[in-house]
């Protein structure tokens, strides 16, 4: 699946620098907004939904990837 | 003899909004860490209105019946049905309806009832008023949404306390002969698994109030609230609304046989801006066909569509002939879409 460009508005959503896979995932980070936000990014690029404490469980990056992986393999 | 079928239409809608206006100016007084720019930037609202203390939702719904009486579209003795939608009921019993019917000066012919629904509940009245109306068992219906959140909500609340106001509206049902049809098709659906994201958890018979219940705490975003007031988890219900509303519209334009093209003007529950404007991108609606304005009356729940009709007929961006697309959503989870032509 393609994450080039999600990463990079991933990152500005976020107000990280830089982001990649590895990249560690603070339950700090996650408010209303930053969720929201998120969520809009996901429908958008994906057009898959993810539930919030999921989103809210991931360590990593790379974990946020796998959810939207796997939601978008149930849609096919 | 040629006899047209006998099809609901509806004629006449009337809103009430109480007196006493919460703007953001006073939140702000109230909360020195707020500030009305960012209230107004995350909820597109300025103003909301709040019932009074001994004002109940029937009030409202009697204010705009009255309202609707005064436009002259017909009397209170005509009505043969009364249907009202409300959470905020004056009691569990008696039906708040009868109430209605009494104040209202209705026949004592008149069939009444309430229905508990919210944000997907204009919708699911007209659904009804149409059964009634087309399988011959009504003729005149009023019906009303009435809500006041406002009495839920816990003061120090943040997430809610900008976002809800209260009102009613009033909307005549009739039936006319036409070999067309004025309201429909209709899409319903229901999940009750979100339940617990819109909900006031104790007051009903699953969970009676105690002195536990009305024990306040503060949650990860620094709200305030007991048990016994409103909780919304806006985030869960957002990514509920863009699962679920492009599905309906989807299925509605089906069941229908119109492409998007053939709708004039899209009115959904207007429950918050950002939402609305991320759903309006996703479906491809122009902004021109699209309402999206809850400035000065936040989010009456049930009345937001029938309160937005209005305003669009009054400001004449709606006409005779044009079809709308109405979508309700939310608390339940429960929604339900059709088409209207006006």
């Amino acid at each position: 699946m393609e994450f080039e460009n999600f990463l990079k508005e991933l990152a500005q959503v976020l107000e990280l620098e830089e982001l990649n896979e590895n990249t560690t995932l603070d339950p700090e980070i996650w408010n209303s907004l930053s969720l929201i936000s998120v969520i809009t990014l996901i429908d958008e690029n994906y057009d898959v939904r993810i539930n919030t404490e999921k989103i809210q469980n991931c360590n990593t990056v790379k974990d946020l990837l796998k959810l939207i992986e796997e939601e978008k393999s149930k849609k096919n | 003899m040629n006899e047209k079928k006998k099809t609901a239409k509806i004629t006449t809608i009337r809103s009430y909004l109480p007196e006493k206006i919460l703007t953001n100016e006073d939140l702000v007084k109230e909360f020195e860490d707020w500030s009305i720019d960012k209230i107004y930037e995350k909820t597109g609202i300025k103003e909301r209105h709040i019932a009074g203390e001994n004002e109940c939702a029937s009030d409202l719904g009697i204010e705009a019946a009255k309202k609707l009486f005064k436009s002259g579209i017909c009397k209170p003795e005509e009505i043969d049905f009364l249907l009202f939608c409300t959470q905020s009921p004056d009691y569990f019993l008696p039906t708040t309806a009868c109430i209605l019917q009494d104040k209202l000066g209705l026949t004592k012919s008149c069939g009444a009832l309430d229905f508990n629904l919210g944000c997907s509940g204009f919708v699911y009245g007209l659904s009804l008023a149409k059964g009634l109306i087309e399988s011959n068992l009504a003729n005149k219906i009023l019906f009303i949404t009435a809500e006041t959140y406002t009495k839920f909500i816990n003061s120090k609340d943040k997430s809610v306390r900008t976002i809800f106001g209260d009102g009613a509206a009033a909307t005549l049902i009739e039936a006319v002969e036409s070999d067309d049809e004025f309201i429909g098709p209709f899409v319903f659906g229901t999940d009750g698994k979100g339940a617990e994201n819109l909900i006031v958890p104790t007051g009903g018979l699953r969970q009676p109030k105690n002195s536990n219940t009305s024990i306040e705490y503060t949650d990860k975003s620094g709200n305030i609230r007991s048990k016994d007031n409103l909780f919304m988890n806006g985030v869960e219900i957002y990514n509920f609304t863009l699962e679920t509303v492009p599905a309906v519209f989807n299925s509605l334009l089906l069941k229908a046989n119109l492409s998007i093209n053939n709708i004039d003007y899209f009115v959904f529950h207007q429950a918050n801006k950002f939402m609305l404007e991320a759903l309006r991108k996703k479906l491809g609606i122009l902004p021109e066909r699209f309402y999206n304005n809850i400035e000065n009356v936040g989010n009456t729940v049930s009345s937001t569509i029938p309160i937005a009709l209005e305003e669009l007929i009054k400001e004449e961006k709606l006409k005779e002939g044009n079809k709308v697309m109405l979508i309700g959503f939310g608390v339940g989870y429960s929604w339900a879409g059709t088409t209207i032509t006006i």
